[in-house]
């Protein structure tokens, strides 16, 4: 980013997070994510004026296209737009190139450097590259490797323009890949250098989340073991597997959500304030969290963990198929399309307090959503009161939901919950930017706050790799045990344990 | 959009027309609203804005008042004096916000007498306790006067346009008092200001690049276009802001004057330069900029608006090389999301603050030019 002393035209200016002029290089560049998020990302910074001038991207995949076709791939996702001016358009487009050739090819990183460095000369981008990998994560330690080898990364503080590396996920797919991953990646390049993506953390309302508890007192004094009596923290999608059979089978859904947004949005709720909101100081918090989260002895993996998998149901009251039915899928298959998982944080502010995630394909609608619930008052006075609960709601329709006891207006004592509410859209008066618009403007920015450090990384895969161990031994014989369409299997409803607790219905 | 149809209140033959009357009506909107409805509308109150419209509110006026009202909920009063007894009229408006319709409350207040002063009583009742008040001034710039002044009291942010001035000079030097007075208590906004934002923007992320930064202390000419006598202001916090981001100076010497504008003397470091402004260019408002460095330097800027009136084309030359050419959209924000811009900033811009002073000073220098 660049500061008021080296520009002082830039003090003060509202659209203060522009970043120096710069080169996106995305890996996988006629792939879904490039066409259906990054370009697109992209082009609403452009029309934001967020982007620097000269900024510009090379895309790169073994499809053969010319720049003109690939520039076309953003023309066609634009073509609806009536807002879209053409001539912002074009000039935008003339800073796309692609550059056709396969990722296991040295050859193909020399023609780059030399593609870049012409780049460089012609829209005075200063040597600042980042590059996006968008590919199967197989591919991921080879393009690094040929960064490396081919002089195409520039260490930090050089003085000849910077580097970056960004990492979709999944990044790794247990503790021993990630190591491995993260040791290859930083044998090129330097931790500070690597950003390793997780767009929930791009999510407004997830940001938000830090903006509501350290930017107000009333919660803090609550927010702990003494009011909170546990944390449900619910991602429901009502889509199922789709056409993504074969990486489902592979991944299944710890590891497709537990492992990186869940566990995020559970460090996001149990964190200690962080003594400076950069990235350092927000992900030594994070870190800390995940340390403390209890390890699942061999008790816990069979009592504190529920997992399911789909049935044919009814969504929107149309008829879905079961998950072994589904393309690509095997017909025996063993793999988790639900989670619950009770999570204990062992610190000063959390102990014993459950936080209870759940996670599945084919529920009955597309939510997400923290549930805090609060204890019921230590003696009741009224026969009727309920224990209060702040529901922050993810997506869609972002907001919170307070959750209080009022009397019920008449001659007797009775009280009933009532709602207060806050809604994104209700108070401000402008939609959410997507996900990977504010992540890649931080990547270019050089703000690495929202995403995942070496450390978290490893320290997440800490806590998942028993579960995944645990469940590759022992197969699930009552699979399929949800119908789609439902809120998953019942046992889930066990693991809360106690009369008094129940999920949240979001 | 629903908009509940209005509810109308005339002043008794006293001439009294009660604040709580009106707030009755508005309890009575509410209990229709809730009843045929009660889950999906929300009461929204985020802030006060009186809204200070002395000419009869054409219906276009009308109709901004009430989409800036709809962006930001709450209580909008807007004072309309003119002859006749008062008169209220008071209504709901919601808008689709998520799930829900958030709604605000809408109240006209018109008649008492054309110096405004009985209106102004009733405004001050009708204010929401606890929440922040903010007087968008529609009025002619009689910034030292009743009832400019009398609404201040109850501000905590005011915002003016200069871009409906007839006259610059007056208006500026009062509002400066004026900020004086108030000593940083009281938020000031000028649209005008929100406006040129853009511009800003475009110049400042093109001085990132290096081969435009380095040209900066070679610059020896400084050309600001506009079209449009009610934009002068425009330009005038252009170049204050330049000025005050770059630590130029006004210098000792004439302002030199021709048909197409004026040409001022400045200085940086010591080293003399020279600030133009022309009218000239497509559409209004500021249609360029360009920075000319001495013969020798390498480098050169400019920004432009093309001729669709719409976008704005930069061009950084670096002798030896092509031209390199970024077109931005300029973004000419509607009314409703320039207030938005102001009102969503906590509090007092320093940079404006700082710009004004300078401008003050260029506007003077030119004044007495005159
Ligand atoms: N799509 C999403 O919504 C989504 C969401 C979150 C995360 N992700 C992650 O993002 C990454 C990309 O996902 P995707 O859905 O875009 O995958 P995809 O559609 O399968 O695209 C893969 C890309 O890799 C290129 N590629 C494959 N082999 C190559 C080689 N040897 N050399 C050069 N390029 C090669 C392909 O192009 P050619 O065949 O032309 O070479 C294609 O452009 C994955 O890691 C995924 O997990 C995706």
């Amino acid at each position: 980013m660049t500061d008021t002393a080296a520009n002082p035209l830039r003090a003060g200016l509202r659209l203060e997070r522009t970043p120096t002029p710069s080169v996106l290089v995305i890996f996988g560049a006629s792939g879904d994510l490039t066409k259906r998020k990054l370009l697109p990302a992209l082009w609403a910074l452009c029309e934001d004026r967020s982007l620097p001038p000269g900024f510009s991207v090379v895309g790169i995949a073994r499809t053969p296209m010319s720049h003109e076709q690939f520039r076309q791939q953003l023309r066609d996702t634009t073509a609806a737009d009536k807002t879209v001016d053409p001539s912002v358009l074009d000039n935008f487009l003339q800073g796309l190139y692609y550059h056709s050739g396969s990722i296991d090819d040295p050859n193909m990183y020399i023609s780059l450097k030399a593609l870049l460095e012409q780049i460089d000369k012609e829209r005075g981008t200063e040597g600042n590259r980042a590059f996006y990998c968008s590919t199967s994560p197989s591919f991921f330690p080879k393009i690094v490797e040929q960064l490396g080898r081919a002089g195409l990364v520039t260490p930090n503080a050089t003085g000849s323009g910077w580097t970056r590396i960004v990492v979709e996920k999944p990044f790794g797919r247990d503790l021993a890949s990630a190591k491995e991953l993260n040791q290859t990646v930083l044998k090129v390049f330097d931790e500070k250098q690597v950003y390793r993506i997780d767009h929930y953390l791009g999510k407004e309302t997830v940001q938000n989340l830090l903006v509501l508890r350290f930017a107000n007192t009333i919660w803090e004094t609550n927010w702990n073991r003494q009011y909170i009596d546990n944390v449900q923290i619910t991602v429901a999608e009502s889509l199922g597997v789709e056409q993504r059979g074969p990486y489902y089978e592979e991944a299944g859904l710890v590891r497709d959500m537990i492992a990186n947004h869940m566990l995020q949005l559970l460090t996001l709720v149990a964190m200690e304030p962080p003594v400076a909101f950069d990235a350092d100081a927000v992900r030594d918090e994070k870190v800390k969290v995940l340390r403390a989260v209890r390890p699942f002895s061999d008790g816990r993996l069979k009592t504190d963990m529920v997992r399911g998998q789909y049935a044919p149901g009814f969504i929107d009251a149309g008829k879905v198929a079961g998950y072994r039915q589904e393309a690509k899928v095997s017909p025996t298959s063993n793999t988790e399309s639900y989670a619950a998982v009770k999570f204990f944080i062992d610190n000063w502010r959390w102990e014993d307090v459950p936080f209870f995630l759940r996670s599945g394909k084919r529920l009955p609608k597309r939510v997400s959503e923290i549930a805090i619930q609060f204890k019921p008052v230590p003696h009741r006075l009224f026969q009727d009161s309920t224990a209060d609960v702040l529901a922050i709601r993810i997506q869609p329709d972002e907001g919170m939901t307070l959750q209080f006891d009022a009397k019920v207006p008449g001659q007797s004592m009775r009280e009933r919950p009532v709602l207060m509410d806050f809604r994104y859209g209700t108070s401000f008066d402008v939609a959410p930017a997507d996900a990977y618009e504010r992540l890649l403007l931080d990547v270019l920015l050089g703000d690495s706050t929202l995403f995942a450090r070496r450390d978290e990384v490893e320290a997440a895969w800490t806590i998942i790799d028993p579960i995944l161990r645990y469940w590759n031994s022992t197969p699930a014989q009552e699979f399929p045990n949800y119908d789609a369409g439902t809120w998953g299997p019942d046992a889930a409803d066990d693991l809360l344990g106690g009369q008094h607790r129940r999920w949240r219905r979001p | 959009m629903t908009t509940i149809p209005l509810m109308e209140l005339d002043a008794d033959p006293t001439g009294t027309l009660s604040h709580e009357a009106i707030e009755s009506m508005l309890h009575a909107i509410w209990d229709d609203l809730n009843k045929s409805n009660p889950t999906s509308r929300t009461r929204v109150r985020t802030l006060n804005l009186l809204i200070y419209v002395p000419e009869t509110p054409s219906d276009e006026v009308r109709n901004e008042i009430a989409r800036v009202a709809l962006a930001h909920p709450g209580r909008t009063i807007t004072i309309h004096p003119e002859a006749g007894p008062a008169h209220a009229e008071v209504t709901v408006a919601c808008r689709v916000g998520g799930s829900a319709e958030a709604c605000s409350e809408q109240i006209m207040l018109r008649g008492g007498d054309s110096d405004g002063e009985a209106l102004l009583s009733l405004a001050l009742a009708l204010l929401h306790p606890g929440l922040p008040v903010a007087l968008w001034w529609y009025g002619p710039p009689a910034f030292a006067r009743r009832p400019f002044v009398t609404l201040l009291d109850a501000a905590d942010h005011v915002l003016v346009d200069s871009r409906t001035w007839p006259e610059p000079y007056a208006p500026l030097r009062q509002l400066a008092e004026i900020r004086k007075h108030y000593m940083g208590n009281l938020r000031f906004s000028d649209l005008q200001w929100v406006a040129i934002t853009p511009w800003r923007q475009q110049i400042a992320q093109a001085f990132d690049a290096q081969m435009v930064h380095e040209i900066m202390p070679a610059v020896n000419a400084v050309v600001i276009r506009y079209n449009g006598p009610q934009y002068v202001v425009g330009a005038w916090l252009l170049a204050g802001w330049l000025m005050s981001s770059l630590g130029w100076q006004l210098a000792d010497g004439p302002v030199l004057r021709d048909q197409t504008g004026v040409t001022i003397p400045l200085q940086a470091a010591g080293r003399p330069m020279t600030l133009a402004l022309r009218t000239q260019g497509p559409g209004d408002g500021i249609t360029g900029l360009s920075l000319h460095p001495a013969a020798s330097a390498a480098t050169s800027f400019s920004c432009e608006l093309l001729p669709d009136g719409v976008n704005v084309i930069a061009r950084m030359e670096v002798a030896g090389s092509a031209p390199l050419e970024r077109v931005t959209p300029r973004l000419r924000l509607p009314m409703t999301m320039l207030i938005g811009e102001e009102l969503a900033l906590g509090n007092n811009d320093p940079i404006y603050t700082r710009t004004l002073d300078l401008t003050i000073a260029l506007a003077e220098k030119l004044r007495g030019s005159l």
